[in-house]
């Protein structure tokens, strides 16, 4: 079923069954051999039956190859040459590439699972090229920050590109779903080591798209997200994906990290305005030290309260507003927003 | 003006957190690799566990479906009333489509010599419905069997069919040798079960 056991050694090696014992796993495996193969004199020798290869082990390398690529290009691209252009050309490919063209497998989101049930089945074994998959982005990550979603990951890509009007969703909503990959991610993990189901693969709401068919829930289900991520900012990546729990533990710690300076920061909101994902913060001061006892409740609460680290909005510095509504009339918006990726790694 | 950046505890306590999550990710990874194989993974079916239960047809990502009936050849009894060709409840014993086991006319039926007959899969018509199999099963040598084939398995990282195989027939094996077919049972070349098509015999 679900575990990819060897079939083992033996199963391959000639049995004996003329001693009259056939090991067989199936008990009617006597009653199949009831009518010997004629001897015939016209000589005829009969076919082989045409049996085609699965695809090359090379080309499985070359998937590698490709992903490591566009995710070098990818990262040049967010660190060094911004541009929405790049971007779009590099979205385009992979999602024409890694989901429409390789139909989506297997995915380096899917892959959390295939790690899982290797570490879990000690009968199981994992191809070279899954683990590339899963550690790639992730390496990436570590060093340039969370680069794969947005222009490298086919499901991303798709989300990417169908984001016409995106709308900023209010903070509080952000971090409350932003909860709901970890779940995820915990469901999923549990399902694969206990060798149940890759429910990460099963409900994948776009490789019904790249494979041009699916259950129709999969394409409803597939077609409300795309509906969805014309005005919400990659609802599935933000809110659904587990695979970003992990890139977001990666990517806090990168070493080259897609950032802005805070001390030549004139406040216009330009940015934080152009971010369709809303992980620009509004600047803010330092936050005073607070009373000791305050803070011995704080942490006491710190395992079971996990939401109120957002709380950097609560003071702004005097006459910051007045800065804000000057510069938001929009006329140098667009050079401004061409020079800030929005698809830039999550400032966490 | 360069401003010292101050660490709270509060972030101290992020990082440290996320740090540690993110080396026990990077540890799963060196983990798996324990267990690499060099070679790459394919679905396929084990005929020997096959229960000819349908759902190949119907329950692949792919329509039609990846799966098709192979012929064994050299297990093949090569019989002249074959229960993978015609309904062992037929009206007539002739080889009318409405005899025919067969939904799409996919078996083609050729006639050797005495009374044999040579059964042939047109893979192109076939849709792996599995109804020859388990007349040829049944009532035969077993010589028909359902196999993935290659050309077509999109190779989905749970195959849809396995998910609800009955017999649990469906597993990842080396693509080296991607088939599983039954052999021996006729001739001289009995004490084979497994053949590998890709290794000489």
């Amino acid at each position: 079923m679900t575990e990819e056991r060897e079939i083992t050694e033996k199963n391959n090696q000639p049995l004996d069954t003329r001693g009259g014992l056939v090991t067989a796993s199936a008990p009617w495996a006597f009653l199949q051999e009831r009518f010997p193969r004629p001897d015939f004199e016209s000589g005829y020798a009969p076919p082989e039956a045409a049996l085609p290869a699965p695809r090359g082990l090379a080309l499985e390398y070359l998937d590698v190859v490709v992903l490591m690529a566009a995710l070098s290009l990818a990262a040049f691209l967010a660190l060094k040459r911004p541009s929405r252009r790049s971007f779009f050309l590099l979205t385009l490919f992979s999602l024409l590439y890694l989901g429409f063209w390789r139909e989506g497998c297997v995915c380096p989101v899917g892959s959390i699972q295939n790690i899982t049930l290797v570490l879990f089945d000690s009968g199981s074994v994992i191809p070279l090229t899954v683990i590339a998959f899963f550690m790639l982005p992730l390496l990436f990550a570590l060093w340039f920050g969370r680069v794969f979603c947005s222009s490298v990951c086919p499901l991303g890509a798709a989300q990417e590109l169908v984001m016409i009007r995106p709308f900023n969703l209010p903070a509080g909503v952000i971090h409350f779903l932003g909860l709901l990959p970890y779940v995820y991610l915990g469901v999923a993990v549990l399902a694969a080591a206990i060798g149940a189901d890759f429910l990460i693969c099963r409900y994948d709401p776009f490789v019904g798209f790249f494979r041009m068919g699916a259950t129709l829930e999969m394409l409803i289900f597939g077609g409300f997200i795309l509906a969805l991520g014309t005005v919400v900012g990659r609802p599935y990546c933000r809110f659904l994906c587990p695979y970003g729990v992990l890139l977001k533990w990666m990517s806090s710690l990168s070493k080259y990290h897609l950032t802005t300076t805070p001390s030549a920061c004139v406040r216009c909101r330009l940015c934080e305005n152009s971010c369709p994902f809303g992980c620009l913060l509004k600047p803010a001061p330092e936050r005073d030290s607070e009373p000791r006892s305050l803070r011995i409740r704080r942490l006491a609460l710190a395992g079971v309260h996990p939401f109120s680290h957002r709380g950097g909005s609560r003071s702004r510095p005097p006459g910051s507003h007045s800065l804000i509504e000057d510069s938001s009339d929009g006329q140098s918006g667009g050079t401004r927003r061409a020079g800030a990726p929005g698809n830039g790694p999550r400032r966490d | 003006m360069v401003e010292r950046e101050s660490i709270d505890r509060r972030s101290f306590l992020q990082t440290g957190l996320k740090g540690a999550a993110a080396l026990a990710v990077t540890a799963a990874g060196a983990g798996a690799a324990f267990r690499l194989s060099t070679d790459d993974r394919v679905w396929q079916i084990d005929p020997w566990k096959c229960v000819q239960c349908g759902r190949c047809e119907t329950e692949c990502v792919l329509t039609p479906s990846a799966v098709d009936c192979v012929h064994a050849y050299d297990r093949c009894g090569y019989c002249n009333l074959c229960f993978g060709y015609v309904h062992p409840n037929a009206l007539e014993q002739t080889t009318a489509a409405e005899n025919q086991v067969c939904p799409t006319a996919a078996i083609r039926r050729t006639w050797i010599e005495g009374p044999y007959y040579e059964y042939t899969i047109d893979e192109t018509l076939c849709i792996g419905c599995g109804k020859c199999v388990k007349g040829c099963v049944t009532f035969g040598n077993g010589s028909l069997c359902l196999q993935i084939r290659h050309d077509r398995c999109v190779h989905c990282n749970i195959c849809a069919i396995a998910r609800s195989c009955p017999g649990r027939a469906f597993s990842r094996v080396p693509a080296r040798r991607p088939y599983l077919l039954k052999t021996g049972g006729g001739g001289g070349d009995h004490g084979r079960r497994w053949r590998n098509p890709s290794a000489s015999s």
